[in-house]
């Protein structure tokens, strides 16, 4: 536990700990970029899915940007918030699922950028769907942030016990 | 605190909620996916109101909010069951009641939107440029989305 404890002792660690409003300035953010994040990536993926089929296709790549804003807002957060307690909270089971979740949803979310009918977006049809891997890809999103806020919740009532 | 507030924490669906090992924290967890749909929801359509993304036609982007209110929906039951639960915590709270002030200024901001933005929102296609008062109605829309979230994150702060 050298690296944690070391982490434990830094400025930043001792200042999530001691001030009054850096910890529920980085847990406000953290829901403010979790809005973002899930919001956004959940709508892209009824999109890919046939939902709001109205919105053209080939929009769907000024979303990235939105989704990357609500990523690195809830990074930053995310990361202070973590530095407030590092021994614990890796001994926290709901802790770790949720990151790993987080990981994971990001990976589907690339993987999902690099097939064909994203590669190719800009050519595509109005009304066009994702294809069969992109629908997949699509659905196992949405179990995933569903299930990474869910554990996030969680993490505060595990903490707390 | 009035007497309704005591009179709440003693009906029997309070105490159901309170007692109950489960119930809390999976409605905590509904407010929050509520939130995300929400919040994501209406970021997408304020955002092209404010006139970013204009290679999509607002009113395709508009369909979204439907969803966006689904997302309301799920809240507003959780959030009354939560203040049914609790009134007494909730009810004295600044940042309960700023949280509450930031919705009811939200809801004018949807009021004035769709008199006033959304006849003439049929008309923005594809690159169309929109015009202030949509751009202002857009930007508050966030920021008091942003206001609500921060004054519910705040609650368990400044009691």
């Amino acid at each position: 536990m050298g690296f944690l404890e070391a982490l434990n002792n830094t400025g930043l660690s001792i200042y999530m700990r001691e001030s009054l409003w850096g910890y529920p300035i980085a847990l406000t953010c953290h829901a403010i970029g979790m809005g973002l994040l899930v919001g956004v990536v959940s709508i892209l993926d009824l999109r890919v899915l046939g939902v709001f089929r109205t919105i053209p296709y080939p929009g769907l790549n000024k979303w990235f940007p939105v989704i990357l804003v609500g990523f690195l807002v809830n990074l930053c957060s995310g990361t202070m918030l973590y530095l407030s307690d590092p021994a614990n909270l890796v001994k926290n089971w709901a802790f770790d699922v949720k990151i790993v979740l987080v990981f994971v949803g990001l990976g589907v979310l690339l993987v999902m950028k690099s097939t064909p009918t994203f590669k190719n977006i800009q050519n595509q049809e109005a009304s066009a769907i994702g294809d069969s891997s992109a629908r997949t890809l699509a659905i196992v999103s949405l179990i995933i942030w569903i299930a990474a806020v869910t554990s996030g919740r969680l993490t505060g009532y595990i903490s707390a016990v | 605190m009035p007497q309704i507030i005591y009179d709440i924490a003693n009906t029997w669906l309070s105490h159901a909620v309170k007692d109950s090992y489960w119930i809390w924290p999976t409605m905590e967890t509904m407010h929050f996916v509520g939130l995300s749909l929400l919040f994501g929801g209406l970021a997408l359509a304020d955002l092209r109101l404010m006139g970013y993304m204009k290679n999509i036609p607002y009113y395709t982007l508009s369909k979204i909010i439907p969803l966006a209110v689904a997302g309301f929906t799920v809240n507003a039951i959780t959030g009354v069951l939560f203040f049914i639960a609790d009134p007494t915590r909730y009810y004295p709270n600044l940042a309960f009641r700023f949280k509450m002030l930031c919705i009811l200024l939200a809801g004018l901001n949807l009021l004035l939107y769709q008199i006033k933005v959304k006849p003439m929102a049929e008309k923005w296609g594809a690159g169309a440029s929109t015009p202030l008062l949509a751009k202002c109605v857009g930007l508050a829309s966030i920021l008091l989305w942003i206001g609500v979230i921060t004054g519910g994150r705040l609650i368990p702060f400044v009691e």
